[in-house]
């Protein structure tokens, strides 16, 4: 038991930090397995496989500014951290799922506002973002929901709709009942996942529940991005989402053409220049910035070819290799399919049941991480 | 305060033994030697790694686990270069010396240029975490490579290209055959240069010249102009560059026309609504519905 | 007391660049010389070099500059200047009348050769037999070091050790200004303090640079000389080299722990890892980063993870040592000790230096290495001392009237050479220099307004 005088519990984090040292043998301290490094593999080896993943999505993210986030057990207050994790969330979801959506609602004074519309314009969403100062109100879980609703609930249905909230006061105030929106978003095939800031609530998990969402409570800042993480990487496909082939433009990037005025920066006067350079849509010929972008006169999507790669690890994902340890190897020269060193002592090894090459735990956690590809496996003739 | 302990370069290799059959290997080998020598010289902090690959599998020519050879000056080369070349020299004969039959070459696939840039980047991994505190390691990519793209590398390549890109480890390309849409994609994506070298006598030149220099550096010189990357897409059903495309919702393959089933996925599309009711289409349509 | 000349470390093209030609000329046939000289340059100026390399002939000037995207940068400028400092690069006539430029042909033909091959052996056709009883890497570096501290405990101990040194290097020591001598006693001048605290590469490069400006008088070509030293610099640890007509350098660099032999007599050598590193200091390229072992703290206190004894008497040269223990040593940083250190001729910056390159990995992990209030500090006790200077000069005092005192004034005012003054009290003080002007015209305004 700690004693009361001490302080709070979540201030207690560096609390007897010697009892997760662990010793080897020799006496020395064993740095392969900290706990940092056994925190990371458990979250990989969570990642689906096999299972049908909603690739293009919509995602409302839906940001609590109630007076409840004023508080200062994240530094320096609930808001500011959580606006810079959603900056950085915002940045590494889009690295992940590029040609998805994102919108930005804040609900404040018992209201939801939408700050930013659903789109691919990641400057933007961060500029608002930014721009939201005070705190103030209180938290009303239905308007929140009702606006993303009115928005996704029109959507095609190729593309998974989801809301997450990130929700830090207990509370809420809601001018219908809550199951009435419920019946509503699990019609609509509306995810909703929820993080929460300060303690379970019995409604945001019925929420969730009750939608196929997630719903997390979050430790510590930390815990607090990792939670923002898992929502980056595509969730399952729901039974209703039909599957279609949508039309998508390829435009060409043109670095030498005439002199023209984009059409993303068209209203507004201080952007708006006459540039050579630009992504020509195949369809109206308008001209735009950056891909990948809706056309405002056609409607259509415009990517480029490594944009779509860029979701293909989360559709044909690597398969764990098994840890062995390192005495089962079969001669001791054996290197590592990777980096092609020796292993030296370390106590595992890793192996690739399709090509039966070995890796280190370096190797392991990139190939895992970032390359979606086994090097044995890609280094053998088909 | 971050100290740089110089530049890691890899020197990938193409090694395709059809593909060289008709051109003179020796050159552009001896070429490389000269720019790895270069490279070593230039600070003595600097490491090198160089790949060979072809379409039987990826070899790692230097540095190899035990010390081949003792480095002579007998030519009046530096003895630290004479290691370096010697030993990639030898291990390039042992390889050349295992290729199987011309026949059988044909038969497989393209060079496994996939397999060569994800070891080279796991390779960049391993030097950069084993530094010491507050070090940093400045890494790239050099590829040569010869032999056509083989698209069924696609996604692996791009991949390795994205994972480059997070890792901050540039792909530079030097490309002695055909233009590949590989490769420009990669240095465009990772902030390489590319560059395509018609003349293989001139390529030392070429490559002391664009390539010696480390990535920040090149700001301050005028490179070879970025070439004109083609960003779009290829379908599936005819391998054929599209500027319109139909993409599935769950697998994202691509293709040019209507077709009731995906061809990765088995995923079943809905007709669209206007063959549905029956109503009359233009003639195009119809005949692309016919062929698909 | 006072400052002492500052040690400065000339790089390696500073040091070529004094050189007469003809010397320039003959150094640059060696190959090892055209690769220490090419790793000193700036990256663009190796960048130019390269370039033109493979050219045969002249290349057009306008071209040249057209390879950079902005010319007058100052990158640019100084690499230009570098390079025609050390007469690598040369502007030539072309036929068609405009400019060109070429580098040098001795450079070049051995820079091609380091590079590429297709030249002469660099030490010779000396076949040698291998060694019976070879010496690890390990023997080599506890050699040299042991071999070069015994150097630096010689300047450090006033006693004379001299027996462990040879005549020669003592000699070397005191000309070049580390060490004075008084009868058979020596003591560390200022100039000997700063050399302390540098690292070992920039150590053995300041003073082989100080052995080769006296090499003639020892009777060694200072060509051959140098071509030596750079080719040792690019050799490989752990192997055996031929002597071939060195001797008498060789045996100098043995006795400061640069190259190993088992006898006075042996017709081969191991170079030691000190004389592969050393050149990195004259290239201003970092060689590896050895271990360091000094943790400071921002409360002045200095903890030392060494035995070495003169790690720990480089550290008592600025810090009082409080506690020795086996293998740490406690101590703190005061005014005074920072003082005397200041007082010996040691700049702040040096002491700064020498804890940042022997920092402990642990301190590394902070930004910046050093707490800032240390770094503040050790500079604020610099500028105390620098609070009064003082100047010689003449008081000039009981004028009898107010007119004598005007009129001197003045006029020492109008030769600029007064330093105080105070109307009232009708004291002038002047400096040395105009004191005998000043008497001068006194005397001979007395004489004409006469007594």
């Amino acid at each position: 038991m700690d004693e009361e005088g001490d302080g709070y519990r979540w201030e207690g984090n560096y609390e007897k930090t010697w009892e997760l040292i662990q010793e080897t043998d020799g006496g020395l301290v064993d740095t392969t397995t900290t706990n940092a490094k056994r925190e990371k593999r458990r979250l990989i080896q969570q990642r689906l496989s096999n299972v049908k993943l909603g690739v293009m999505r919509h995602v409302f993210l839906v940001l609590d500014q109630s007076v409840n986030m004023e508080d200062n057990d994240l530094k320096p207050s609930r808001f500011i951290c959580l606006k810079r994790l959603s900056e950085q969330f915002i940045l590494e979801f889009y690295d992940q799922n590029p040609i998805s959506q994102i919108g930005v609602i804040v609900v404040k004074n018992g209201k939801g506002q939408k700050i930013s519309e659903l789109s691919s314009n990641i400057n933007k969403h961060i500029a608002n973002i930014k721009a939201q100062k005070a705190c103030e109100g209180q938290f009303s879980l239905y308007n929140g929901l009702e606006i993303a609703f009115k928005t996704l609930s029109s959507m095609p249905s190729y593309a998974s709709r989801e809301i997450v909230i990130v929700a830090g006061s207990l509370t809420s105030v809601d001018p219908h009942p809550i199951n009435d929106m419920l019946t509503q978003l699990a019609e609509s095939n509306i995810r909703v996942s929820v993080i929460g800031l300060s303690a379970a609530v019995q409604i945001f998990s019925r929420v969730s529940a009750a939608t196929g969402g997630t719903y997390n409570v979050m430790l510590d800042e930390q815990h607090l991005q990792e939670l923002l993480r898992l929502q980056c990487a595509p969730p399952a496909a729901t039974p209703t989402m039909e599957p279609s082939l949508v039309k998508m433009g390829f435009p060409p990037h043109v670095t030498e053409g005439p002199l023209s005025l984009c059409q993303c920066h068209v209203d507004d006067k201080s952007k708006a220049e006459l540039t050579t350079h630009g992504f020509t849509c195949p369809t109206c010929a308008s001209k735009y910035c950056e891909v990948p972008v809706e056309c405002k006169i056609c409607s259509l999507t415009l990517v480029c070819a490594p944009h779509l790669a860029r979701s293909y690890h989360h559709l044909f994902p690597l398969a764990q290799f098994t840890e062995t340890p390192t005495e089962e190897l079969i001669d001791d020269s054996m290197v590592c399919g990777g980096c092609t060193k020796t292993f030296g002592n370390q106590k595992h090894v890793y192996r690739c049941e399709t090509c039966n090459s070995y890796f280190c735990y370096t190797c392991d956690i990139f190939v895992h991480d970032m390359l979606h590809h086994c090097p044995g496996c890609e280094s053998r003739p088909r | 305060m971050g100290d740089s302990v110089g530049d890691l370069l890899v020197l990938v290799i193409d090694l395709h033994p059809v593909w060289w059959a008709d051109h003179s290997l020796t050159g552009v080998v001896q070429s490389s030697l000269v720019l790895s020598n270069a490279h070593l010289l230039q600070n003595p902090l600097n490491k090198l790694c160089v790949y060979g690959y072809m379409n039987t599998g990826v070899y790692k020519l230097y540095p190899t686990e035990e010390d081949l050879v003792a480095g002579e000056s007998t030519a009046g080369k530096y003895e630290g270069f004479d290691v370096v070349n010697t030993t990639i020299l030898m291990r390039l004969k042992d390889i050349m010396l295992e290729c199987r039959d011309p026949e059988e070459h044909k038969q497989l696939d393209g060079s496994l240029l996939s397999g060569a840039l994800i070891q080279a980047l796991c390779h960049c991994n391993v030097m950069s975490k084993n530094l010491a505190i507050g070090n940093i390691l400045n890494s790239r990519i050099l590829v040569l490579k010869g032999s056509p793209d083989s698209r069924s590398q696609y996604m692996a390549i791009m991949n390795s290209i994205f994972a480059a890109q997070k890792n901050k480890v540039a792909i530079d390309s030097c490309v002695l055959g055909e233009d590949s849409t590989f490769l420009q994609q990669a240095s465009e994506i990772t902030g390489g240069t590319y560059m395509r070298v018609q003349d293989h006598g001139k390529l030392a030149q070429y490559m002391l010249g664009v390539f010696l220099m480390g990535v920040e550096f090149r700001k301050s010189f005028n490179t070879p102009p970025a070439s004109k990357v083609d960003f779009r897409a290829a379908c599936q059903c005819h391998s054929k560059m599209t500027d319109l495309g139909f993409v599935c919702s769950v697998c994202m393959s691509v293709y040019c026309g209507f077709r009731p089933i995906c061809m990765t996925c088995n995923a079943h599309f809905k007709l669209p609504t206007a063959l549905l009711k029956g109503k009359k289409v233009t003639g195009k349509r119809k005949l692309e519905n016919g062929k698909s | 007391m006072g400052g002492g000349e500052k040690v400065k470390i000339r790089n390696i093209h500073e040091y070529i660049q004094k050189l007469p030609q003809t010397t320039q000329d003959r150094l640059y046939t060696h190959p090892a010389t055209c690769l220490a000289l090419f790793r000193s340059l700036t990256e663009t100026a190796q960048q130019y070099v390269m370039r033109l390399l493979f050219i045969g002939q002249p290349f057009a000037l306008n071209k040249l500059t057209s390879w950079a995207v902005n010319v007058r940068e100052k990158a640019n400028l100084d690499a230009t200047k570098q390079l025609k400092s050390v007469r690598l690069w040369s502007v030539v006539k072309l036929d068609n009348g405009t400019d060109g430029v070429t580098l040098h042909p001795n450079f070049r033909k051995g820079l091609t050769t380091a590079l590429c091959g297709g030249g002469m052996s660099w030490y010779g056709n000396h076949q040698l037999e291998p060694d019976k009883k070879p010496k690890t890497v390990e023997f080599l570096d506890s050699y040299a070091q042991e071999r070069w501290e015994c150097l630096l405990q010689y300047m450090v101990q006033g006693n004379s050790d001299s027996d462990k040194v040879s005549p020669d290097i003592a000699n070397l020591l005191l000309q070049s200004g580390m060490i004075n001598k008084h009868g058979s006693e020596h003591a560390i001048t200022s100039t000997g303090f700063q050399f302390l605290l540098l690292n070992t590469s920039s150590q053995i490069w300041y003073f082989m640079l100080k052995y080769l400006d006296k090499c003639d008088t020892i009777g060694l070509n200072l060509t051959t000389c140098l071509a030596f030293i750079f080719q040792l610099s690019f050799s490989t640890l752990g192997k055996v080299y031929p002597i071939g007509s060195h001797a008498t350098f060789v045996q100098h660099l043995r006795q400061i722990g640069l190259v190993y032999q088992r006898k006075h007599t042996s017709p081969w050598f191991y170079p030691t890892r000190h004389a592969i590193d050393f050149l990195s200091a004259g290239s201003n390229k970092s060689a590896e980063r050895k271990e360091g072992f000094i943790v400071v703290e921002t409360n002045f206190r200095i903890y030392a993870y060494t035995s070495n004894e003169l790690d720990i008497a480089l550290v008592a040269l600025f810090a009082e040592t409080l506690h020795r223990f086996e293998g740490f040593v406690v101590g703190h940083i005061t005014r005074e000790s920072v003082q005397m250190a200041l007082q010996n001729g040691i700049s702040a910056k040096q002491i700064l230096d020498f804890l940042e390159s022997h920092a402990h990995p642990q301190m590394l992990k902070c930004k910046p290495t050093i707490p800032p209030t240390i770094t503040d500090q050790m500079y604020l006790w610099e500028m105390e001392r620098s609070r009064l200077s003082t100047e010689e000069g003449v008081l000039y005092s009981q004028f009898l009237s107010d007119a004598d005192f005007k009129v001197v004034h003045e006029y020492a005012q109008n030769i600029g050479c007064v330093q105080w003054s105070n109307v009232q009290k009708r004291l002038l003080v002047v400096n040395k220099k105009g004191h005998g002007d000043v008497k001068k015209y006194w005397k001979q305004y007395k004489k004409e307004h006469g007594e």
